[in-house]
């Protein structure tokens, strides 16, 4: 039996009651249940069968979700690899070293340390206000799974950007190892910065495409 | 079927190789394929078939195509060209395990 297009609806809706709420994961599950539902001989009772499935529609939708975490997570290191694959990285790190290198004969310690924080902190501002003013945007506008996972992103950059105090200790007897660590922190979180806006781009194309063929 | 966990390992294997051979399928009909080619011996559960492609997109082995059917989107994945190589390599991987298992349970017969 054919479903109407009032039909394909009301599997949108019950699957939106059911906690399913991202379109990117709904509209494949629709096109799976409309597709069995319509090769079944004896047609049951629309809502029995809709009730039958909705667990596995649950661990799809709960499954694509820890794959995109993680699928995100992985694209930052290859973020990573790109830009130490590019000539400019090592040109970049070697001048900022030859910069540094230079402060820290000319400057005294304490100044020098200011020197190192001052780009540290400059990335935690700048990443501060980024984060909030387009993470809410997203996770509101957006109702797309890739959206709203989007800003996980930065759960390994953050933390190792501002979770550095249980090393102080170490870090205040091996200051040399505290701008290694530093620079890494950053590196990771310009990749993180980078991932992100371009993941955007794509995820608003799509949403936009979701957005017009369901309209 | 007999015993599903004999095929749960190779789940992954399956999907690539029909991927393969059709260009692009959509999840309800590579359920349905693997049905008619096991004669209802293997029924692939949804629970196990969406999280396997979208595990596979993610690994940048299959790439995604979504086009409008009737009233609904229907998302259609095709191998991408890691994910023909690495077919390949399943393949390969795949046949040489059933030759090591026909060797252990019947020595005398070959697949070859």
């Amino acid at each position: 039996m054919k479903l109407t297009k009032e039909d394909i609806l009301n599997i949108n809706a019950y699957l939106k009651k059911k906690d399913i709420k991202f379109v990117d994961v709904r509209f494949e599950l629709i096109d799976h249940l409309v597709s069995e539902y319509e090769s079944l001989d004896n047609c049951p009772d629309l809502d029995s069968f809709l009730r039958k499935r909705i667990t596995w529609c649950k661990q799809v939708s709960e499954a694509k979700a820890k794959t995109m975490h993680w699928r995100y997570q992985k694209d930052v290191w290859k973020r990573v690899l790109v830009f130490m694959k590019s000539p400019y990285f090592y040109l970049i790190t070697f001048v900022v070293a030859f910069v540094y290198f230079q402060l820290y004969t000319i400057l005294s310690l304490e100044l020098f340390e200011k020197a190192v924080l001052f780009p540290f902190f400059s990335v935690i501002v700048f990443q501060f206000i980024f984060f909030f003013y387009n993470h809410y945007r997203y996770r509101l506008k957006i109702k797309l799974l890739s959206a709203n996972y989007l800003f996980n992103i930065f759960s390994l950059p953050h933390l190792l950007l501002y979770m550095f105090t249980p090393f102080k200790e170490f870090f205040l007897e091996y200051p040399q190892l505290f701008i290694g660590y530093i620079g890494f922190a950053l590196l990771l979180n310009i990749a993180a910065l980078v991932e992100v806006t371009s993941k955007q781009k794509k995820i608003k194309k799509e949403y936009k495409f979701l957005n017009d063929v369901l309209a | 079927m007999g015993n599903s966990k004999l095929y749960k390992g190779s789940l992954n294997t399956i999907i690539l190789k029909l991927l393969e051979e059709k260009g692009k399928m959509y999840g309800y009909e590579i359920t349905q394929k693997v049905k008619e080619l096991t004669k209802g011996e293997l029924k692939i559960t949804e629970g196990a078939l969406y999280p396997a492609l979208h595990k596979l997109e993610a690994e940048g082995l299959l790439d995604v195509e979504v086009a409008k059917v009737d009233n609904r989107l229907r998302k259609y994945y095709k191998l991408t060209e890691a994910g023909e190589k690495e077919t390949v390599n399943r393949l390969a991987e795949l046949e040489e395990f059933i030759r090591s298992m026909q060797n252990l349970v019947n020595p005398k017969w070959s697949i070859e």
